[in-house]
């Protein structure tokens, strides 16, 4: 039974993985809390379903869903955040949720309420070893994650972009004068923000084999908040350790202790351990500014 | 080579720099010099594209610079070597030096990281080191040969010896001759005038904000005025 919570757990967490790491992205280079993040990657996992609908293959219909979270995210920030990129924190924020509440809307003008069912068709197959039940969409779930990890942290120390937006996490106007594009690679950032985003939303609605609005903010925003919170807020390893420990929180206090107050009990959880703890496993590798 | 005509930059409704006027020679190495909070970084944050003038004009070559990004300041061939180094405390010392070289396509970037390192071992030594781990007096040839990475025809130094200990003090001036001596056209800017004018070709005296005195560094060297303000007496 343990072992079953705990491969169920770190598939979960590895999907919030995949949503905390664009997230962590975002926040590392403008230490901006995206509210809009969920919404974004929620609007993104309707375009596939819209597309799937339609007939189109899921794999197009996916990678048309990552471009629009790409898009759409790119869009966020010029029009909703770059010009209160210097206006401190509240604004910004301000601004992030408005910007939610746009994108929840748009979603619920087009979709409505409902729940769909997301038939994507890889669902896989369900391995029993031993006693324990392993779905074989669980374990792409895993390695994609940790693939996803892998790249992003390759892209950000070996490239000329990367090491651009390691600088602007630094600081800005330090960054400018050595001559990086300030606004063309922060909108980089944000783009592949949303593009994970979205990726890690399709791998949610895959595992659930469904779909509906509210993906975006409490199963998106507050999930990937949670995961950074525990994790480091703006570190890469932290949004992968934990978003991995949250999904293993769930899965546990779920299989053993009650699923009805699964979610208190791990918000209860997570604000002990912000009293604690409030810097995070592993304090942000490309925030803090110098 | 640059001429700065009129310039008026301001932070909010006041005023840091008034009407002011400057022009480098190619080749020369020009110091403005003028106390705390006189305008200096001012100006080189205005010409590094940092900070928008509120009127005037900044040519460079021929074209004016005015309503440029950075980056494409920069690109064009002038570095700024910001006052208090701003070296990416993040970043190694080998990453600071290819950041250094972000405008360039070339790649002789390599090569020329390790012909810095050839002339400063004490980078070299430290080349895979986090940089906010330097002393200060490494963090300063660091953000030098950072901005000289970038290959560039004029060199903005904002205060290069603030907070150094008067033997390194020396050898930043040292540094600095010889890239003069290269041929780059320099815009050091100073509180430490007595070391600046002694290697500059050219000086402006700026006081809050206007140019007071320009001359060639020898003539404000003899100049009583001068001597009396900033090169105690
Ligand atoms: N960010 C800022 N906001 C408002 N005033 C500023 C700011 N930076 C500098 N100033 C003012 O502008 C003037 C010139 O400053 P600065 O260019 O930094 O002088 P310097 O480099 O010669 O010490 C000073 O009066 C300073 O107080
Ligand atoms: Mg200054």
């Amino acid at each position: 039974m343990f072992l079953q919570h705990l491969i169920n757990g770190l598939s979960i967490g590895s999907v919030y993985a995949l949503i905390t790491i664009g997230y962590n992205m975002v926040y590392g280079i403008l230490e901006l809390l995206n509210f809009a993040h969920g919404d974004v990657y929620a609007l993104g996992c309707f375009v596939v379903l819209g597309l799937v609908t339609a007939g189109i293959h899921p794999i197009i219909a996916i990678l048309g869903g990552v471009v629009s979270g790409y898009i759409l995210n790119i869009l966020v920030e010029r029009f909703a955040y770059r010009s209160v990129r210097f206006s401190g924190r509240v604004t910004p924020t301000i601004s992030a949720v408005g910007v939610a509440y746009i994108m929840r809307n748009a979603i619920l003008k087009i979709w409505g309420p409902e729940t769909y069912p997301m038939k994507l068709g890889f669902r896989g197959t369900q391995l029993h070893l031993g006693g324990i039940v392993v779905g074989t969409l669980q374990i792409y779930i895993f390695i994609a994650a940790i693939s996803f990890m892998v790249i992003i942290s390759l892209f950000l120390k070996k490239t000329k972009i990367g090491q651009g937006i390691i600088a602007i996490s630094q600081s800005i106007p330090t960054a400018a004068l050595l001559g990086v594009p300030v606004n063309r690679t922060i909108s980089i950032v944000y783009g592949i923000g949303g593009a994970l985003g979205v990726i890690g939303g399709i791998l949610f609605c895959a595992y659930y084999d469904t779909i509906f609005v509210g993906i975006g903010f409490a199963l998106g925003t507050l999930k990937a908040w949670m995961a950074a919170i525990i994790g480091g807020v703006g570190s890469l390893k932290g949004a992968v350790i934990g978003a991995i420990m949250l999904g293993l929180i769930e899965s546990m206090v779920a299989g053993y202790v009650s699923t009805l107050y699964k979610d208190a009990l791990v918000w209860l959880i997570l604000i002990t351990f912000i009293l604690i703890r409030p810097q995070g496993f592993f304090p942000s590798q490309i925030a803090e500014k110098i | 080579m640059l001429a700065i005509d009129n310039l008026v930059v301001s932070y909010g409704k006041i005023d840091a720099l008034h009407d002011m006027s400057i022009s480098l020679e190619p080749g020369a190495l020009t110091t403005l010099i003028g106390a705390n909070g006189a305008g200096k970084t001012t100006l080189l944050k205005t010409i590094s594209g940092l900070m928008k003038p509120k009127s005037g004009t900044i040519t460079y070559e021929g074209t004016s610079l005015i309503g440029l990004e950075p980056h494409e300041i920069i690109a064009l061939g002038i570095a700024h070597c910001p006052e208090g180094r701003r070296v990416l405390a993040r970043q190694t010392v080998y990453e600071n030096m290819k950041m250094g070289a972000y405008v360039r396509n070339d790649d002789e970037v390599g090569e020329d990281i390790e012909y810095f390192f050839k002339k400063f071992p004490q980078l070299e030594g430290r080349r895979h080191h986090l940089s906010g781990f330097l002393s200060g007096g490494e963090q300063q040839m660091l953000a030098i040969c950072r901005a000289l990475m970038s290959r560039p025809k004029i060199l903005l130094l904002d205060e290069p010896s603030m907070g150094l200990s008067p033997v390194l003090v020396k050898e930043v001036f040292k540094i600095i001759k010889d890239i003069h001596d290269e041929g780059v056209t320099i815009l050091l800017v100073e509180q430490n005038a007595k070391m600046a004018l002694s290697i500059a070709d050219k000086g402006y005296v700026l006081e809050v904000g206007r140019i007071i005195a320009e001359d060639t560094a020898a003539n404000l060297m003899n100049s009583k005025s001068i001597q009396d303000s900033y090169l105690g007496g």
